[in-house]
């Protein structure tokens, strides 16, 4: 049985995706990790003056680059710089859900509005293979603290799925036992290629 | 296919191969590559391996050279027989994208192949799947092809028939078991429904799909392709997808499929969309109650999203409204929705909204009437209100609705929903719904409603009260109502004629729970029935049957029914033959129930006729009448169920058989055990069957099954049964008093028996019974007596029941005790009377008797010596409770009567010392104090030995102090001991007198009981003789009473005494003669009779006394004379000595002066005689010793006996050594040489006791004789 092909989704594919992402690479999973939001986000030096990027233009490590010539103790500080480092070891940039053609057996979300936009998304492309893909979503605040604890919590998800013997009928029961386990509202919807 | 055509095929491959090579260089490499390949893969194990060479295959023939692929297309397909799942997954991705490219031949190798993985029962779920993917993809291929085909061939219909066959299984997976092949089957029958259905310009066509086959480019006349069947076919499978969203099991997976699936159809095929939306109505009012509540929030999310993006098409906007609604209610802002709304449409859309909701803040009823108005207004239907309140925005809306309505196809949703509007709008409907709802809602929110309730954003607004309409109908659609409005209805049917189909889909059945819907659905069942809300639905059905009926009088009626219920009842016998019976008596008990009155009557009446053959009735009404009255059926008359109509019919039963003579009470039993409830009425009539002659036993079986099985109102049965324990009828209370003895062990009814038992006792303190106690009595005369004073029935009654208890508990006795003190004395005598079963029951061991004897409270001895007594009687008393008495005796109770039941158990010395009190009691009690005191010795052993034998207290007797008693209570006692004859035997006797004789001073009465002995036993004379001749020696004469005594003796037992009178000194002699002057002549003429030598023992002065009555010759006549003056006060002497002792001290007197005139002679004749007698003593003396010898020799073992068994009768008290002592010193033979031998043997057989008791010590009998031998 071939792995399954999981994709990570969140915000701007920098903190909680790529967190499990991080994580489920070194486990060996086959995984990619997205975004959902129009741009790419990054806290800056105060709340209403985010530093943004295009999706899939600027690498993670211009943006690391940037960030510490901008304001280095600021971005060492908040772990963005640390966080950058770690995102450019993986891949080179931030990859937009919406622009990817992949097809994927299982998408996980990490917050209700990336979970919409997957389906909205999902919805609005044309479907062909009529291969169903399973988004499921798991609430995950974005800090580092809550990545960390979040990856853990997909990594055991997918043990979880890979182990299936038939996910597609296990899926259901399989969430269901999770659910209080994780302790956290999840989401599941199914789509179609 | 076999291994060998797979070989033969790969040849010819081989062949096809080497024929090209030459021809081209780049396709003969690359086939050489692929060959080199599928060759290598089948001799590859490992999955992944083989994956990735055929995957390498795949690639060569598609990019390099496509047109090896008929060439390889069989070796490839090969692999569909491979085991692993994976790889036949591969395969069957293969033939998708052959079949999808142009070359559509290759469907014609490929379908069977297909069919064949599909048919296969153990295949792989994946390849399942992987086999519908690839089959939605290929049936588009295939309709194309047979569209485009210039000639369709028959291989070709072949094809189509196959992918017909794999269409038919296929749908049917979507009630497969697997949750992944079920959506993958959602899936395929989506593009099922989107090919066979027309394309029309509205479609919303992905460009992908632009060029995909559609119903409409189905030329007329196609070979195989019918367009009439696959639009069917089209429709069909539509409703199999809507009824897969309606099924109450879904998975959540599935729904979102399914709700993917729909809204992709409505995209594609707008005609569909009407029946989609309103499939998600009902979805969404009944979320399937097995999601969990994540799952809800998935599926509400999702379904929000298929709403969105329907509501984003053109084509939607006549339904939009709806869609609308459906989006507020899951939760969606009326922004959002804005936001998704095609651009065109907004601008007349956004004001009325916003209208709306500022119209929501004013107060509601205005709100609600403008809301009907305004739905009015868009229906185009005549108004009662506010048509003049039409605002420009309505209008504005109008259009809209009105310009697509034509276009749309009504549902019967749509139809009923506009029937039931108007009726929202009545604020009284709306009312009665919300009440009606609040009884059937549950009692907990379930937590789907929890999950998905919604806060009604625009309640009272049109769109929410058009809204709510809509889930209305939907769910009267559900539940089978039909619009009323037939004309639409038929237009409705007539366009699903057309179409061939039903109208609908077949609707689900009413879910067991539904989310939001629970309240709306119950009470949208109950309108039609109930309320007035509905009257518009309910005319559909009874509308018709309302107009042209007119109830009956009542008199009618009432006569109907009751003429209906006697036919039923008449109708017993058959519905028992027709297997109706249960009906009939549930229909009967039913009707009776419900509708009371004369029914209740008419069916009581034949009840009770025969009521054990009708108890099957008895029993149904009971327990119907029972629900009726708990509530547990709905009521349909308006009076309220009280109590009384079961506690009558429960009554009436039972006293229907107690009027009934027979015995056979079972069904009686039966139906108190079985009565769901006993009313105080039923008890009362219960307690009648216990008063009752026949049925008492039953009635009172039947109060203590209650007692004992209906714990809930034991204390009711309870106290009912202690009732009965007074009861004047004697089984009724005997019976009665019985039950609560053996309820009386149960802890938990043991205060209550005993607090009533106490309390009625204690209504003896009571100066005159209770009128209770008086009421029981059944004769008047009785009655009339009772009022004035306690009569012995009423003591008696107030006693049974405690009485009977005091056996149970003894602890009940001092309770009695103190009633008993301060009592009257007719109380007391009875109680005294009725004392006996219960004390004995207690038994004189127990711990609260003796405790009572102890602290016998002042007052209560009588009470405790009738207790005595009643205890001693059969049986001995016990230490203890002698000790308690002797200790109460001592302290306080100076009677001595106290002492006499424990008197066998008291010490010798104290019966000896209590014996002069006892005697001087009254004749009864010395009777049985004597009674009890020999009892024991008269073989009765079971009440104890006493501590004196009889001899002992005949002694005893015989020593009391007559300072203590007169001597008259003594010799009447005395007299009681020589009553009894069988104790006081001549052993008994013998041995009494020897211990007196021994005696110094001798008892007054010695004499007395010497000669009151004599007269019982004549043979003791011999013994009797040695005792007077024993007195002489211990001087008798001085004591005068004695001496007197001896005379008398003497005088009785004439002729042995004269051997005794002639030992007397002569001074005593002559005192002899002075007192009874009749002994001389007679021991003269004895003396004379000797032999010269005899008399010449005697001496002289005794003869000379002796003779001394010769000479006085004279004077004869004169002593005669006072002789017989003396005899008869000597024989009354017994009674009255000291009157006898004056008169015969008067007559010595007399003789003394007659003496000392012939002093001379006396003297002479005395001295002769004693001369004479002294030798004949010595003769005698030798002849004694011979025979004396002889005798014993002779009799020595009748002897032995004879001894043991006196020994026994003393039992050892006493010595051996009186009886002893009489035979060493033995009567003289020669006087009564026949008499003694005689006694003995004759003795032997006197007391059959003393035989039984020799027999039973027969054990050691040997032992014993050898020892008396060895003493004789």
């Amino acid at each position: 049985m071939p792995k399954l092909k999981i994709a990570i989704v969140c915000s701007s594919n920098q903190n909680r995706s790529m967190e499990a992402h991080y994580l489920l690479s070194k486990k060996g999973f086959n995984v990619q990790s997205f975004g959902t939001g129009a741009n790419v986000k990054l806290p800056g030096s105060a709340p209403d003056k985010p530093n943004v990027y295009e999706f899939g233009k600027t690498t993670y490590d211009e943006m690391y680059r940037e960030l510490k010539s901008k304001d280095k103790d600021l971005y060492t500080q908040n772990g963005i710089l640390n966080m950058l480092d770690r995102n450019r070891r993986i891949k080179s940039r931030p990859e937009k859900f919406q622009h990817c053609k992949e097809q994927f057996d299982v998408v996980i979300t990490v917050e209700e509005r990336v979970y919409d936009q997957v389906l909205e998304d999902f919805n609005n492309r044309e479907q062909d293979s009529q291969t169903p893909v399973h988004v499921i979503n798991i609430e995950i605040q974005d800090n580092h603290d809550e990545a960390t604890l979040g990856a853990f919590l997909i990594y055991e998800l997918c043990q979880l799925l890979e182990n299936a013997q038939d996910l597609e009928d296990d899926l259901d029961d399989l969430l269901q036992e999770f659910e209080p386990r994780a302790e956290r509202d999840i989401l599941h919807s199914v789509c179609f290629y | 296919m076999s291994e060998e055509s797979s070989s033969s095929r790969r040849s010819v491959a081989g062949q096809f191969f080497t024929e090209d090579e030459g021809t081209e260089s780049s396709a003969n490499t690359t086939s050489e590559k692929v060959v080199e390949l599928i060759n290598q893969t089948q001799l590859l194990t490992k999955d992944n391996q083989k994956l990735a060479n055929l995957k390498q295959v795949q690639e060569l023939i598609v990019n390099k050279e496509p047109a090896l692929l008929d060439n390889f297309l069989d070796e490839v397909l090969q692999f569909q027989h491979d085991k692993s799942a994976d790889v036949r997954r591969f395969v069957i991705g293969f033939m998708e994208e052959r079949g999808n490219k142009k070359d559509n031949e290759i469907l014609c190798t490929v379908a069977p192949n297909l069919n064949m993985m599909l048919s296969d029962p153990e295949q792989h779920i994946i390849v399942t799947k992987k086999v519908i993917l690839c089959n939605a993809q290929l049936l588009k291929v295939t309709v194309k092809w047979l569209i485009t085909a210039k000639r369709v061939g028959d291989e070709m219909v072949d094809v189509w028939d196959i992918m017909w066959e794999m269409r038919d299984k296929i749908v049917t997976m979507l009630d497969s078991e697997n949750d992944g092949i079920r959506t993958h089957a959602i899936k395929y029958v989506e593009s099922a429904v989107i090919m066979f259905s027309v394309r029309t310009p509205d479609s919303e066509v992905p460009k992908k799909a632009e060029g995909d086959a559609s119903l409409d480019q189905i030329p007329d006349e196609h070979k195989c392709l019918q367009a009439s069947k696959l639009r069917g076919e089209g429709i069909n499978c539509l409703d199999q997808l809507l009824k897969l969203l309606a099924s109450p099991s879904i998975t959540s997976v599935n729904l979102t499929a399914c709700m993917g699936a729909l809204t992709t159809i409505s995209k594609q095929r707008p005609a569909f969309m009407s029946r989609v939306i309103t499939a998600f109505e009902t979805l969404h009012v009944n979320l399937p109650p097995t999601l969990a509540k994540s799952q809800v929030s998935s599926v509400r999310k999702s379904l929000k999203l298929q709403l969105f993006s329907l509501l984003r098409l053109p084509s939607s906007a006549d339904i939009r409204p709806n869609i609308k609604l459906l989006l507020n209610d899951l939760g969606a802002t009326d922004n959002e929705i804005a936001k998704n709304l095609p651009r065109v449409s907004s601008s007349s859309k956004r004001p009325r909204q916003d209208d709306d909701n500022d119209k929501g803040r004013s107060s509601k009823k205005t709100k609600t009437s403008k809301a009907i108005g305004k739905i009015l207004d868009e229906e185009d239907e005549p108004t009662t209100s506010s048509r003049g309140r039409s605002t420009p925005t309505q209008v504005a809306s109008k259009p809209t609705t009105t310009v697509v309505k034509p276009v749309t196809k009504l549902t019967m949703v749509d139809i009923l929903s506009e029937e039931i509007q108007p009726l929202l709008g009545i604020v009284e409907n709306v009312a009665n719904l919300v009440l009606i709802s609040m009884v059937t809602l549950p009692e907990t929110m379930p937590p789907q409603f929890q999950a998905t309730y919604t806060p009604i954003a625009a309640a009272g607004t049109g769109n929410q009260i058009n809204h709510l309409a809509r889930m209305m109908s939907s769910q009267f659609v559900a539940a089978g109502v039909k619009p009323k409005d037939s004309e639409k209805l038929a237009l409705i049917e007539e366009a699903n004629q057309e179409k061939k189909e039903e109208p609908k889909p077949s609707k689900p059945e009413i879910r067991g729970i539904s989310v939001v819907g629970a309240g709306e659905e119950s009470s949208g069942k109950k309108k039609p029935t109930q309320t007035q809300v509905s009257k518009g639905v309910k005319r559909i059905k009874q509308f018709r049957l309302n107009e042209i009926t007119k109830p009956l009088e009542p008199e009618v009626a009432s006569d109907l029914v009751t003429t209906a219920i006697k036919r039923i009842i008449e109708a017993g016998k058959a519905s028992k033959h027709g297997g109706a019976a249960k009906d009939r008596v549930k229909i009967l008990t039913a009707l009776a129930t419900q509708f009371g009155g004369d029914l209740t009557e008419v069916l009581r009446e034949y009840m009770l006729e025969d009521l054990r053959s009708n108890s099957d009735i008895a029993f149904a009404w009971l327990y119907q009448e029972y629900a009726n009255l708990r509530g547990y059926i709905p009521q349909f008359s308006e009076e309220d169920v009280g109590i009384e109509r079961y506690d009558h019919l429960l009554c009436a039963m039972l006293d229907s058989l107690l009027t009934r003579s027979d015995q056979r009470d079972g069904l009686f039993t039966r139906l108190v055990m079985e009565a769901p409830i006993i009313t105080d009425n039923a008890i009362k009539v219960i307690r009648k069957f216990c008063e009752d002659e026949v049925h008492f036993f039953s009635g009172m079986h039947a109060l203590r099954e209650l007692i004992l099985k209906r714990p809930a109102d034991i204390q009711n049965y309870l106290m009912e049964l202690l009732d009965l324990t007074y009861h004047e009828r004697t089984e009724v209370r005997s019976q009665s008093i019985q039950y609560v003895k053996r309820l009386y062990d149960r802890q938990d009814l043991r205060d209550t028996i005993e607090t009533y038992a106490t309390g009625c006792l204690k209504t003896l303190l009571k100066p005159s019974p209770t009128p209770q106690l008086i009421e029981r009595l059944s004769s008047a005369e009785d009655q009339r007596l009772a009022h004035k004073t306690w009569i012995e029935e009423c003591i008696k009654m107030c006693l049974y029941l405690y009485l009977a208890l005091l056996p149970v508990n003894h602890k009940l006795i001092h309770e009695l005790a103190n009633v008993y003190v301060d009592t009257g004395s007719p109380i007391k005598r009875i109680v005294l009377r009725v004392l006996e079963a219960p004390v004995r029951g207690i038994g004189m061991s127990s711990p609260e008797l003796l405790k009572f004897v102890e602290n016998c409270p002042k007052g209560a001895e009588t009470l405790v010596t009738r207790m005595l007594h009643i205890l001693t009687d059969k049986a001995p008393p016990s230490p203890d409770l002698v000790k308690r008495v002797r200790d109460l005796y001592n302290r306080r109770v100076s009677d001595v009567r106290f002492l006499i039941p424990v008197l066998i158990g008291l010490e010798k010395t104290e019966v000896i010392e209590a014996l002069p009190k006892l005697i001087k009691l009254n004749p009864g009690v010395v009777k049985e104090v004597f009674h009890r005191l020999l009892m024991s010795h008269q073989g009765d052993n079971s009440a104890g030995q006493s501590p004196l034998t009889p001899a002992e207290l005949l002694i005893a007797l015989h020593n009391i102090d007559s300072a203590k008693c007169d001597m008259k209570s003594i010799i009447k006692a005395t007299s009681l001991c020589f009553n009894e004859k069988n104790i006081y035997t001549q052993e008994v006797l013998a041995v009494v007198l020897q211990q007196l004789m021994e005696q110094t001073p001798l008892p007054i009465l010695l004499m007395r009981t010497v000669i009151q002995s004599l007269t019982m036993y004549p043979k003791l004379s011999g013994f009797i003789m040695n005792i007077l001749r024993r007195l002489i020696e211990k001087s008798v004469w001085t004591q005068p009473k004695v001496w007197e005594g001896f005379i008398k003796c003497c005088e009785r037992t004439q002729p042995q005494s004269y051997q005794v009178l002639l030992q007397l000194p002569p001074p005593q002699l002559r005192s002899v003669f002075s007192m009874s002057p009749g002994l001389r002549k007679p021991l003269l003429e004895h003396v004379r009779s000797f032999t010269e030598h005899q008399q010449a023992h005697i001496p002289a002065p005794i003869l000379k006394i002796l003779e001394a009555e010769d000479s006085g010759d004279r004077t004869l006549h004169e002593k005669q004379a006072i002789r017989h003056r003396l005899e008869p006060v000597q024989r009354r002497g017994s009674e009255d000595s000291s009157q006898n002792l004056q008169k015969t001290k008067l007559l010595q007197d007399k003789l003394n002066q007659e003496k000392r005139l012939q002093e001379p002679q006396w003297k002479e004749k005395l001295e002769k005689e004693k001369r004479m007698r002294e030798e004949e003593m010595r003769r005698k003396e030798k002849r004694d010793a011979e025979s004396e010898e002889r005798k014993r020799r002779k009799e020595s073992d009748s002897r032995d006996r004879e001894d043991s068994k006196r020994r026994r009768s003393n039992n050892g008290r006493g010595s051996d050594s009186p009886s002893m002592r009489i035979k060493q010193e033995p009567i003289d033979p020669d006087d009564q040489p026949s008499h003694s031998p005689s006694v003995r043997i004759k003795q032997e057989p006197i007391d059959p006791d003393d035989q039984r008791s020799e027999k039973s010590d027969e054990g050691r009998p040997s032992k014993r004789r050898s020892s008396r031998l060895s003493k004789s």
